[in-house]
């Protein structure tokens, strides 16, 4: 029952995008096309999902001093194995998300989690916990992403959604969209909970 | 010219935070005052300057010529680790005026993904050692621009009536749209 | 003292792995890289040049930044050459690659490589529209930019509001051109 809080908490309650506000940069950067989102929540749930493991594996042997510096050599390799494997066999959406594929390795929620969770608990919960946050990072990215791409373009994933008729809210896709949204699925988000903890 | 291209096209055209959404953490966190902003963005700048400058060193003396480029992920985030450690006794020593005004933003800015960035595109638009310095010059004073802006801002939006719910990173983010709105403005200057 | 060994132990080992791991991983995926980057090239090349249904072969004559010149061939005759480069535009870089004939009479075709314009408006100069337009074009003088249909090849259909856009394309055209002659005249010598 434990195990499952953990692996359920990152979904709403504590989603790492839009109540604890961390990520931004990638949510902001790579949300204006659903295609962009998948890429980066695939390459973000692999690294997370890398890095738990082998934090909570190691985290006995580790001193305290040098924790952070042994964690971040341990999230940039698994960033550097996503980075060339996305070159690799996927040159076209490496080259869309350009520079946030490497910047995973400052990702707050990566740290954040090292820091919080897989350093102090067992591999199972770590992974679990890892697994849970990438799944609210992924909720956040890809209703950015549909908002963005679907108003900004009328497509979603590259289908139509609307007829000829629809004149795309370009600024959508613009940095300045990527802001709005954000502030506003915040919001959301907010009044929903607030809403849930009066009853 | 061309130098002066890259500073304009860093400082304005594609603001750090407002085009390439880098920095956003501090951005959001440390823009609710005025002269914390202003401490902030320019503890930004000087890191971000050193660092770039260092990692550049690091990329073309070390991993090109050992062909070991895939390491620069790994090699810049330790470097910038270290380096802000560094900067940190050192300004500790050399200037305690200094670092009164910037010490307890210094550690923050490790995870700040403004100074990998600047690395990271850096390498990434193949930019000589010179370009290096003046494009992270640009971009760090691009980030104290848009977080000052910012915070003389906010401190104006805690007299405004915002619900309750989008207080805080809501409302920042939304006003921060609006700046990148008005920063598209500088959009063909350098044509 | 023993505490700082162990400190010392643990980076160590784990920097080794580190780099052990990403050496092996990149040995798999440097090859593939590689030969992305060179079918991208040869796609592009065989795109502008009307070479169907493959270049036969060509060589590269100059690369510098933000120019490259390759000739193709087809036997060992020169059929086109192809040119790469790139410019400012309005937000950022544009990169465009184009084919020239071999007597630099007209432009064959031209492609965008990358550009971050503006969505709706300058990001137009990647529309077919515009891009149809370049095809014949003269290439043995400089091209102007007109607001109105063409009258002669040595003008050029701007797009309505994306001015800027249009003239920076036009600009690393002229450029790239004027220094492709040279090149190719020196290579003669």
């Amino acid at each position: 029952m434990n195990l499952l809080k953990e692996f359920i908490k990152g979904w709403w309650k504590e989603n790492p995008v839009f109540v604890m506000v961390l990520g931004t940069c990638p949510t902001l950067a790579v949300t204006n096309s659903v295609k962009n989102a998948i890429g980066m929540i695939a390459a973000v749930a692999f690294v997370l999902l890398g890095s738990s493991f082998i934090v909570s594996l190691i985290r006995k042997i580790v001193p305290n001093q040098v924790r952070i510096a042994t964690f971040i050599v341990v999230i940039a390799t698994f960033v550097t194995m996503a980075d060339r494997y996305l070159a690799a066999f996927y040159p076209q959406l490496s080259k869309a998300l350009g520079p946030y594929v490497p910047l995973i390795v400052v990702n707050c929620i990566i740290l954040g989690r090292q820091e919080a969770f897989a350093s102090k608990n067992g591999v199972l919960a770590s992974v679990l916990d890892a697994l849970g946050m990438s799944i609210g990072f992924g909720i956040a990215l890809m209703l950015m992403g549909s908002v963005r791409e679907i108003l900004g373009s009328g497509t979603w994933l590259g289908m139509k959604v609307f007829g000829s008729w629809y004149i795309p809210w370009q600024v959508m896709i613009l940095p300045a969209g990527a802001f709005f949204v954000f502030g506003f699925l915040i919001w959301g988000f907010n009044s929903i909970n607030k809403a849930f903890a009066k009853r | 010219m061309e130098l002066l291209i890259v500073f304009i096209s860093a400082l304005l055209i594609n603001n750090f935070v407002l085009h390439y959404f880098l920095g956003i953490c501090p951005f959001i966190g440390v823009s609710n005052r005025l002269d914390s902003a202003i401490s902030m963005g320019m503890a930004v700048t000087f890191v971000m300057t050193i660092a770039s400058a260092v990692s550049w060193l690091i990329y073309y003396l070390i991993l090109v010529p050992f062909r070991v480029e895939f390491l620069e992920i790994v090699s810049f985030i330790l470097v910038i680790a270290s380096l802000v450690q560094v900067v940190e006794m050192f300004i500790k020593k050399a200037s305690p005026p200094l670092y009164q005004a910037l010490g307890i933003y210094l550690p923050l800015i490790t995870t700040n993904c403004a100074i990998l960035g600047v690395a990271l595109i850096s390498v990434l638009k193949e930019y000589s050692f010179i370009e290096t310095l003046v494009f992270s010059l640009g971009a760090g004073l691009g980030f104290a621009l848009a977080i000052t802006i910012m915070a003389g801002i906010r401190e104006e939006l805690e007299f405004a009536d915002v619900p309750e719910t989008l207080k805080g990173p809501g409302i920042t983010l939304i006003t921060a749209g609006i700046l990148a709105l008005a920063f598209m403005g500088f959009s063909g200057l350098i044509k | 003292m023993k505490e700082s060994l162990r400190i010392v132990i643990v980076l160590t080992v784990f920097s080794i792995l580190s780099g052990g791991i990403l050496g092996w991983f990149n040995k798999y995926t440097e090859k593939r890289v590689a030969l992305n980057n060179l079918t991208a090239l040869q796609e592009s090349l065989k795109a502008v040049t009307n070479m169907n249904p493959k270049i036969e072969a060509y060589e590269s004559v100059v690369k510098e930044k933000g120019f490259e010149l390759y000739k193709i061939f087809s036997g060992t005759e020169t059929v086109a050459y192809a040119i790469v480069a790139s410019g400012n535009g309005f937000q950022d870089k544009i990169k465009l690659i184009f084919g020239v004939k071999p007597d630099f009479s007209r432009i064959i075709d031209l492609r965008i490589l990358e550009q971050k314009e503006t969505p709706g408006m300058g990001a137009k100069i990647e529309t077919k529209k515009y891009l149809e337009q370049w095809k014949g074009k003269g290439a043995d003088s400089t091209l102007e930019l007109v607001k109105k249909k063409p009258n002669t090849k040595y003008q050029v259909e701007a797009i309505t509001g994306a001015t800027v856009s249009s003239t920076s394309v036009l600009n690393i055209v002229n450029r790239a051109l004027d220094r492709a002659r040279k090149a190719i005249k020196e290579a003669e010598k």
